[in-house]
């Protein structure tokens, strides 16, 4: 395998972060990281990531929907077609529905690529790392 | 209740028609029915007459007789005309107006009656019993005391024409239908016999009358306040239903919360002790890392069984309609499903066999909630199944449903614990035997589901050798036309 990806991480949870970080890293992957939607704002327009791991929840509510709806009105067309993993299944508290790929009928679509709940299984979420960016 | 409050006597205060005693809005149904009666009772003593004046060979004062006769029709229609004028201008008074009315009416008809009589033969006509209908009606529409004044005044009526015909201040007509004796009213032993007998036959009738009415009222109104007592408790109960319902809500709502809060800890401490785990912070020693998994072992159940909590707490939360629901194809998401499990199921040499019959049908629902489905079932015939054992899903239509059956080869559930494998938290003791391992939420999760989609769960089990569970749901075309 060539080049390794580089992943930004954007989770408030600090110890998510460290942990996601040093097991991504020791996978072979670039990571950046980032506590909260303005940081990561910061990290994606800075970084320029390969991809996005963004936790959906965090303690402001659903400020992880709004970030991810703002990506996706980008004005960079190359940040703005970024691949999404949404971490954590929230779709039960906040009545979305994930969906990897597509748009369904009922139009109850979240714009990511892939999502993963906590814990994260590191060699999982490296599958979909690959598995996103080879669809991109 | 006390007699006075029952038939509102008289002197019963004007009072809404929401306040009015069992009695006056009995009263008031039948004032109508009186005065109808009445009209009746008139063509009768006129047809009556008629007929006497034709068949019998008597001199009876016809005119007077007539006169006597029709005033019944006026007075009746005064009544009629007063008792619709009170029910349209003043209805909250027709409790106490239905009371005079009809006291008015009955000391009316009586006097007629004592007229009529004494036009046609005084004490020998035997018309003088028609006095004991109307204490009849008196006693079964007016309270106690009134019906015993109409009785002394039919008393008082019946003595006058006796002691007035005896007496010749009033004039005897020979009754053409007497009891036989032209001369009675002369004969002062036989006139005081016969007022005697009528005044205690009066008196002893409304006695009866009175009591039996009252007897009668007692009970419906027994029964009135135990159908109020009846509606309040049915009442109480659906408040409390509510308030119930309610209250698992909030329970689930809180449930929820707290899973939830403790899930991202949780997933934290997980991944920190996996960075040791994968020596990231440099070699970690053999104990420490034996300490470490079996922490992680821990964790992983607190984790199952948060999850679990979340799953529950959600479908309950949630109406039954309110989760989108869509056509789903059972065999695609069996398929999701046992690509999840396989692995599982695998390393320990358990077989897991398909048979998918050509006609399942689709079924309306929730295709998550249909995943969490499968997955419990299948990870339990896993989970309980011996190692190398076989494990058979089939999915098929039966009728108007689809039939989904998951059966295993493994420990199966004792007979006595079969009730309460779907309670929440309970596991069999066979199962905590064999392993540690489940948080006994799945088998809830599984019926909420099952239950939500208006479907049904069978169990058939053996201990040690193994459980079939099997699961109806309604056909889509089914449930979409109920």
């Amino acid at each position: 395998m060539g080049q390794k990806a580089k992943v930004l991480v954007i989770d408030d949870d600090p110890d998510i972060l460290d942990t996601t970080r040093l097991l991504l890293e020791s996978r072979g992957y670039e990571v950046l990281t980032a506590s909260g939607p303005e940081e990561g704002t910061r990290c994606l327009e800075e970084g320029r990531p390969d991809v996005v791991v963004l936790d959906i929840m965090m303690p402001h509510g659903t400020e992880g929907f709004n970030w991810l709806s703002k990506l996706r009105h980008h004005k960079d067309p190359q940040l703005r077609d970024i691949p999404v993993i949404v971490l954590s299944s929230i779709h039960e508290k906040t009545g979305f529905r994930f969906h990897e790929g597509e748009a369904d009928e009922t139009g109850e679509y979240l714009p990511a690529q892939a999502f993963i709940d906590k814990p994260i299984d590191p060699d999982l979420l490296a599958s979909k790392i690959e598995a996103v960016l080879n669809r991109s | 209740m006390t007699e006075e409050q029952v038939h509102g006597a008289g002197g019963a205060p004007s009072a809404p028609n929401s306040e009015l005693t069992l009695s006056q809005i009995e009263l008031i149904e039948r004032i109508g029915w009186l005065i109808s009666l009445r009209w009746v009772a008139f063509v009768g003593v006129v047809s009556t007459i008629l007929i006497v004046r034709e068949v019998f060979v008597c001199d009876l004062p016809w005119t007077k007789l007539l006169i006597a006769a029709s005033t019944i029709p006026v007075y009746n229609a005064i009544c009629l005309v007063l008792w619709r004028r009170v029910q349209r201008l003043h209805p909250e008074r027709v409790g106490r107006s239905s009371t005079v009315l009809a006291n008015v009416q009955i000391s009316l008809d009586l006097v007629v009656l004592g007229a009529l009589i004494h036009l046609s033969g005084g004490l020998e006509n035997l018309f003088g019993f028609y006095f004991v209908f109307h204490m009849v009606i008196a006693s079964i529409l007016l309270s106690r005391r009134a019906a015993f004044g109409q009785a002394t005044l039919a008393v008082g009526i019946f003595w006058l024409i006796a002691i007035g015909e005896y007496r010749g201040w009033l004039p005897h007509y020979v009754s053409p239908v007497g009891i036989g004796n032209p001369n009675l009213y002369k004969d002062p032993i036989q006139v005081f016999a016969a007022c005697w007998v009528m005044t205690t036959s009066l008196y002893i009738s409304v006695y009866f009358a009175t009591s039996i009415t009252a007897r009668l009222r007692e009970r419906e109104q027994e029964v009135m306040t135990l159908s109020k007592q009846l509606q309040q408790t049915a009442e109480n109960l659906r408040t409390a239903y509510e308030k119930l319902a309610e209250t698992e809500k909030m329970k689930s709502r809180y449930l929820r919360k707290v899973a939830h809060e403790l899930r991202s800890p949780l997933a934290a401490i997980e991944s920190l002790l996996r960075v040791v785990a994968e020596g990231l912070h440099g070699e970690v020693p053999e104990g420490v890392l034996n300490t470490i998994s079996r922490a992680r072992a821990r964790t992983h159940e607190l984790l199952a069984l948060v999850r679990d909590l979340l799953a529950l707490a959600a479908l309950k939360e949630a109406p039954a309609d309110s989760a989108p629901r869509c056509t789903c194809d059972f065999k695609t998401i069996l398929e999701h499903v046992i690509s999840v499990i396989k692995p599982q199921a695998e390393s320990r040499g358990i077989h897991i066999e398909t048979h998918v019959s050509w006609d399942t049908p689709c079924v309306l629902g929730n295709p998550e909630q249909f995943e969490e489905l499968l997955t419990n079932l299948l990870s339990n015939a896993v989970k309980y199944s011996y190692d190398g054992g076989k494990v058979e899903v089939r999915l098929a239509r039966s009728g108007d449903f689809l039939r989904l059956e998951v059966a295993d080869q493994g420990i199966g559930i004792d007979e006595a614990e079969q009730s309460r494998i779907f309670e929440e938290f309970y596991r069999s003791k066979d199962a905590r035997e064999f392993t540690p391992e489940g948080t006994g939420l799945g088998l809830s999760i599984v019926k909420t589901i099952v239950d939500s989609h208006g479907g049904a769960i069978l169990l058939e089990s053996k201990k040690g050798a193994g459980t079939k569970f099997t699961v109806l749901l309604p056909a889509a075309e089914t449930a979409e036309e109920s």
